[in-house]
C-alpha cells in the first residue's frame, strides 16, 4: 500500500547533517525512492548518504522541493531516445537562478544528481556546463576550468590538422 | 646526465602518456659535440614528458575533473546540440576534445558522440566513421557530397539508423538520386527515414528494414501502392504532395491492412484537392485500431467528411484537418458555411478534432484567411471557433445553429459585422463563453453598443437579488477579451459609450473581466483599468503576434 504523501523521512550526509523531509520531495530521487520500496517496515533511523555533505544536499533539497509533483522522467526506451535527440540546451528561469552557484557548487550539485539519480537535475547541472563551454575555443575553455594544456606539440600538430578539418566547411 | 630534481622523480603519474618520445642513443655518434647535444636534448626530451605528465596529474585534481565520464559524456553531447530538431554542431564536439587528455579521452572513447554525418563534417566523414566504431549512425544528405563521401558511406548502411535525403536547394535535386541505390540495400538498424525528392522505383531496402518507425517522404516520385512500405512495425507516417492525387488517398486508404500498427498519419497537399464527388472512389470503412493523431491538409472540405465519415479511429485520436494550403490563392477556397457544418458534425463522431481552413498566399506575406474550429464528440460540441475567411456573419449563424455550443470556450471572429443580426439569439447559448476576440471595426462597435445597451443600469442600493433583468444578459462566463482593429480613429474609440459602466454592472454582479487586449487608440485604458482586472494595450505592429 502507498506511504502516505505527508510521511517524513530523515537522511543523514557526510558530515553528519541530517534533514527531515517529505516523502515526495526525496522520492524525486531514484536511489532512494528505491531504498523506501525495498524498506517494508517503518524506520526510524536516518538514511546514510555517504557521498553527499550537507550543504549540497540543501541544494538538491531545494531543487527536488520546488519540482515536487512533477513527472518523473518515463524509462521507455524510445522515447527516451526521442527525447535526447530533441531536447535543447534550454534551462527554465527558475533552474537557472537556482543553479547560479560557484563551480564547485556545480560540480558537487552534479555529482550529487548523479548518485541520487535525479535525472532532471542531473540533466540541468550537464546543460549548464555545456553552455559555459559551447562557443568558446579550447584556450577559453581552459581559462575558464582552470586547466593547462598537458598535449606535446606532437599531439597539437595532430589538433592542428584536425583543425582543418572544422575550417574546410 | 642532468639528474632530474626529485621533486620531480617522485611523481604519482595518474595518466601516464601514451606516446613517449623516442631517445637517440649520444654513443651511436663519435663526435664528442654532437654526443653532448643529444644528451642534452634527450633531457629536454624527458623533461617535456615529465612536464606534461604533472600537467595531467595538476588537471586530474581539479574540480571539473571529479565528475565520472558518462556525465562529461553527456556534457559534451549537449555540447554538440545546436537547438530543437536542429542538425548537431559537430565542431562543438571537436573542440571539446583539444582541452586537455582526459577530455579528449573521454571524447574519442564514446563512440556514441560521433555518429552524426551530415553537410558540416562530410570532409571529416572517415575519422567519424572510425570513432564511432559499429554504433549505429545519423546520416543526413540535405547537400551534394562528393563521390568519396558516398563511397565511404555506402558499405556503412546497415549501420544507418537515421537517414535524411532532403536537399534544401531544389538546383541540387539531380544529385539525390546517387543515393537511390542505397534505398534498395536491407537496412537492418534503420529506424527513421525522411525523402524529399527523390525517386523510388523499387520496394524500399528490398522489404528488409525490421524496426523502421517513422517515414516522411515529400515531393517523392514513388507509385502508391500498398507495396511500397512493407514495414509492419511502422508508426509514423508522412507524405506530402504537390497536387493533390487520388491515388494517395485510396494508398491511404489500403494503410491499415498493411501497418497495422500506425499511430500518426500525415497527409498533405500544398494545393487544395478537388472534392471527391463519388462515394465509389472510398467504398469502405477504414479501421486505423492504433491511430493517436491524423492531420489531413489540403483536402477539400467534403472529401474531409467524407474521410471522417469512412475512418473508424480510436476516442483517444487527435484529429487535424486543414483545408489549407501554402501555396494557394484565397479564391482556392470555396467552402460554404453548409460544408464546413458538415465537416464539423461528421467531425462528431470522432475523438477531439480540430479543423481549420486557411491560405497562406504565394509570394505575398504570410497572411492566413479562414475557419478555425475545435471540438470533442458529440455531447462536447465546439469547443473553440476562430473565423477570419471566406465566411460571413450569416455563415456563423448557420454553424452555430447546427452544433452544439454550450460548451464553446474560446471565439474569435475576425469578419465584418452585418447589421441587423441578432446578438442574443447567437451568443445567448454560449453560456461557457471564456474569451472573445473580436477585429473589426464594425464588430468591435456593434458589441460595445450591444454591451451597453442590454446590461440593466444596476440599482443604486447594489442589491443584487432584485436585477432579474441581468440574468438575460449574456457572456457571463466571459473572463478574457480582445478588441483589436488596424487604423484607429481616435476620436472615433477614445470614449465610454457606456461600455465601462456595463463592465462595472457585471462586476459588481461577481463576473469580472480578468484580462483585456486593446489596440492602441481603442478606449481609454485607464478607464478601463478601472474595471477590468488587467489591460494590455497591444501596439499595432504586435497585433498579428495575439
Amino acid at each position: 500500500m502507498a506511504a502516505p504523501a505527508t510521511q517524513q523521512i530523515k537522511i543523514r550526509c557526510n558530515d553528519e547533517k541530517e534533514f527531515t523531509v517529505d516523502r515526495d520531495v526525496l522520492e524525486r530521487s531514484v536511489l532512494i525512492k528505491n531504498m523506501l520500496e525495498d524498506v517494508t517496515e517503518q524506520q526510524d533511523a536516518p538514511i546514510p548518504l555517504p557521498n553527499v555533505s550537507g550543504p549540497v544536499m540543501a541544494k538538491v533539497l531545494e531543487y527536488c522541493t520546488h519540482h515536487r509533483g512533477e513527472p518523473l522522467p518515463s524509462a521507455d526506451t524510445e522515447q527516451s531516445q526521442d527525447e535526447t535527440r530533441k531536447r535543447t540546451t534550454d534551462i527554465s528561469e527558475w533552474d537557472q537562478k537556482f543553479i547560479t552557484v560557484d563551480q564547485e557548487m556545480l560540480f558537487e550539485i552534479i555529482l550529487a544528481a548523479n548518485y541520487l539519480d535525479i535525472k532532471s537535475l542531473l540533466d540541468v547541472g550537464c546543460k549548464t556546463v555545456a553552455n559555459m563551454i559551447k562557443g568558446k575555443t579550447p584556450e577559453e575553455i581552459r581559462k575558464l576550468f582552470n586547466i593547462v594544456n598537458d598535449f606535446t606539440p606532437e599531439e597539437e600538430a595532430q589538433i592542428k590538422k584536425e583543425n582543418e578539418w572544422a575550417e574546410d566547411r | 646526465m642532468v639528474p632530474l630534481p626529485t621533486s620531480l622523480t617522485n611523481i604519482d603519474i595518474m595518466k601516464p602518456n601514451k606516446k613517449s618520445a623516442k631517445t637517440i642513443d649520444p654513443l651511436h655518434f663519435h663526435d664528442p659535440q654532437a654526443s653532448k647535444r643529444l644528451q642534452i636534448e634527450n633531457q629536454i626530451l624527458l623533461l617535456q614528458q615529465q612536464i606534461q605528465k604533472l600537467q595531467i596529474a595538476r588537471n586530474a585534481l581539479l574540480p571539473i575533473s571529479t565528475l565520472p565520464n558518462e556525465v562529461f559524456s553527456n556534457i559534451f553531447s549537449i555540447c554538440r546540440m545546436k537547438g530543437y530538431l536542429d542538425a548537431p554542431e559537430m565542431h562543438n564536439l571537436l573542440k571539446v576534445t583539444w582541452v586537455c587528455h582526459h577530455w579528449r579521452d573521454i571524447a574519442l572513447s564514446d563512440a556514441s558522440l560521433w555518429t552524426y554525418i551530415g553537410e558540416e563534417n562530410f570532409s571529416w566523414a572517415a575519422p567519424c566513421l572510425s570513432r564511432s566504431k559499429d554504433v549505429p549512425l545519423e546520416v543526413v544528405f540535405n547537400k551534394p557530397c562528393t563521390s568519396s563521401v558516398r563511397a565511404l558511406l555506402f558499405p556503412q548502411f546497415h549501420r544507418f539508423r537515421i537517414f535524411e535525403i532532403s536537399f534544401l536547394d531544389h538546383r541540387d535535386s539531380g544529385a539525390q538520386d546517387l543515393f537511390s541505390d542505397f534505398l534498395t540495400q536491407p537496412a537492418p538498424v534503420l529506424e527513421s527515414l525522411t525523402l524529399h525528392r527523390v525517386a523510388i522505383s523499387t520496394p524500399l531496402f528490398s522489404g528488409i528494414s525490421p524496426v523502421l518507425h517513422t517515414v516522411d517522404l515529400s515531393y517523392t516520385d514513388i507509385t502508391w501502392t500498398p507495396t511500397i512500405l512493407p514495414f509492419a512495425g511502422l508508426k509514423h507516417l508522412s507524405i506530402n504532395c504537390p497536387q493533390p492525387q487520388l491515388s494517395v488517398v485510396t494508398f491511404v486508404q489500403a494503410l491499415p491492412s498493411s501497418l497495422p500498427r500506425l499511430e500518426t498519419l500525415e497527409v498533405k497537399f500544398d494545393k487544395i484537392s478537388s472534392p471527391i464527388s463519388s462515394n465509389t472512389h472510398l467504398p469502405r470503412q477504414v479501421y486505423f485500431p492504433n491511430l493517436r493523431k491524423l492531420l489531413l491538409q489540403g483536402f477539400a472540405a467534403s472529401t474531409i467528411s467524407q474521410c471522417f465519415e469512412l475512418f473508424n479511429l480510436p476516442p483517444s485520436t487527435n484529429v487535424d484537418a486543414c483545408l489549407g494550403s501554402y501555396y494557394g490563392d484565397s479564391d482556392d477556397l470555396e467552402e460554404t458555411a453548409s460544408d464546413f457544418l458538415h465537416l464539423l458534425q461528421s467531425a462528431g463522431a470522432l475523438g477531439h478534432c480540430s479543423i481549420s481552413a486557411w491560405i497562406v498566399h504565394n509570394g505575398g506575406p504570410c497572411n492566413t484567411f479562414g475557419l478555425e474550429a475545435s471540438r470533442n464528440s458529440d455531447d462536447q460540441g465546439l469547443l473553440s471557433f476562430n473565423l477570419i475567411h471566406p465566411l460571413r456573419w450569416e455563415g456563423i449563424v448557420e454553424i452555430f445553429a447546427g452544433l452544439p455550443v454550450r460548451n464553446l470556450k474560446s471565439l474569435s471572429l475576425l469578419v465584418p459585422y452585418v447589421p441587423g443580426q441578432e446578438w442574443t439569439s447567437l451568443f445567448g447559448p454560449l453560456v461557457n463563453l471564456e474569451e472573445l476576440a473580436l477585429r473589426d471595426e464594425s464588430t468591435v462597435d456593434a458589441f460595445i453598443e450591444f454591451i451597453a445597451g442590454s446590461t440593466p443600469e444596476k440599482a443604486s442600493d447594489t442589491t443584487v437579488a432584485d436585477s432579474r433583468p441581468y440574468q438575460n444578459f449574456p457572456f457571463k462566463a466571459l473572463r478574457r477579451l480582445k478588441f483589436f482593429e488596424h487604423n484607429i480613429d481616435p476620436d472615433r474609440y477614445t470614449r465610454d459609450d457606456g461600455f465601462c459602466s456595463a463592465l462595472r454592472v457585471r462586476r459588481d454582479y461577481g463576473h469580472r473581466l480578468e484580462k483585456m487586449w486593446i489596440s492602441e487608440g481603442i478606449f481609454d485604458a485607464e478607464s478601463l483599468r478601472q474595471v477590468v482586472d488587467e489591460v494590455i494595450v497591444v501596439p499595432e505592429d504586435e497585433l498579428d503576434d495575439y
